[in-house]
């Protein structure tokens, strides 16, 4: 054989990796519908700031409803969320956490920042008035009620919603975690998001080359 | 004249070595920065043939303990979506011969009004009350 055919075959091979690569990415992406649920919103971020989801655009959004009350499932998500950040490594740095409390009157902005400055993460607490939380709430398909706890010196606890959300950079809602999910899924969630994102960005420039 | 808590001790201690309940593996969360309250778990095990319920809880660390169970219910709002209850219950059962596991996601322990702040290592004695009125001393590590 030829230098010029050996040469052929190694163009030729390494035009099938990379083609079987993008396939593959092709087939994450169909697996990932867009779902009809969320939608820009606008809180109060935990340094007291206004906070629009849009202003996230270009990052990977994993979101849940929680209250920093709350003694069990939002420090276990928080930490979970903890680990999936060390799993992705570098690619932490394309993805952000929020943090909705559900229980305004004990969640000043001010609580919220204490509270999270103890998790190694990327996360963004969010706050606001009861009408402006219920309409994120509303939209994203979620729930919660406060149960009165007269006989406890908690007063009230919340019972919300534990779906965790995860959010496509252009902010669209594409996968939704149950409150048992494992790092491992967060992870290749989140791995699958990002890499369609990479997908329709390669696309749009091939067919920006085109014309 | 012996000191009323010297006395208390004294009973609690005697109580203690003839429990058939037993506690191990306890530990405390370490609470968040703006709180006086966090969540004690431990793994209680009863060695007796009858059932046995820790109905009240103390600790000199914080003003209040209480009994909560954190429960998961199906919401269908979305799909696989659960919704978090927290509720206080009167009691934490183990059964004869059995045991119960004191931990996150189930029933568990409140501290309430800490007195002091806790760091990863710190101890803290709660003591449990049993129906029958045999005291439990537990002494549990702060982590994470």
């Amino acid at each position: 054989m030829g230098n010029g055919l050996r040469q052929l075959a190694r163009i030729t091979g390494g035009l099938t990796i990379v083609l079987s690569a993008l396939a593959c990415l092709s087939c994450h992406r169909a697996d990932l519908p867009v779902l009809p649920i969320g939608g820009e919103f606008v809180l109060t971020d935990h340094n007291g700031q206004r906070f629009h989801l849009s202003s996230l655009r270009g990052k990977a959004v994993l979101m849940f409803f929680g209250y920093t009350s709350c003694p069990d499932a939002c420090p276990t998500t928080l930490s979970k969320l903890s680990a999936v950040s060390r799993e992705l490594g570098e690619t932490a740095k394309r993805v952000k956490t929020l943090y909705i409390s559900v229980d305004p009157d004990r969640d000043s902005a001010a609580v919220m920042r204490a509270d999270l400055a103890s998790f190694h993460l990327d996360v963004t607490g969010l706050t606001g008035t009861k009408a402006e939380i219920d309409r994120v709430v509303s939209l994203y398909g979620s729930s919660y009620r406060m149960i009165p706890t007269p006989d406890s010196a908690a007063k009230y606890t919340v019972a919300h919603d534990t779906t965790l959300y995860a959010l496509d950079e252009s902010g669209r809602t594409r996968i939704l975690f149950s409150y048992d999910a494992t790092v491992r899924e967060i992870v290749t969630g989140l791995r699958t998001i990002l890499a369609s994102h990479f997908w329709r960005s390669l696309t749009n420039g091939l067919r920006i080359q085109r014309l | 004249m012996m000191p009323s808590f010297l006395l208390l001790w004294f009973v609690a201690t005697l109580c203690a070595q003839n429990a058939t309940v037993s506690a191990h593996d306890a530990w405390v969360r370490v609470p968040a920065p703006s709180k006086k309250e966090t969540a004690v778990y431990m793994v209680l095990e009863n060695g007796g043939s009858r059932d046995q319920a820790v109905v009240f809880a103390s600790s000199e660390m914080a003003e209040k303990v209480e009994i909560h169970e954190m429960k998961m219910l199906k919401t269908g709002s979305t799909s696989d979506s659960t919704m978090m209850v927290m509720t206080p219950a009167t009691q934490i059962t183990i059964p004869g011969k059995g045991k119960t596991t004191v931990g996150p996601n189930g029933i568990h322990l409140m501290l309430f009004g800490l007195k002091s702040n806790l760091a990863a290592g710190d101890k803290v004695r709660v003591t449990l009350k049993l129906d029958d009125g045999t005291a439990v001393p537990v002494t549990a590590t702060v982590r994470n």
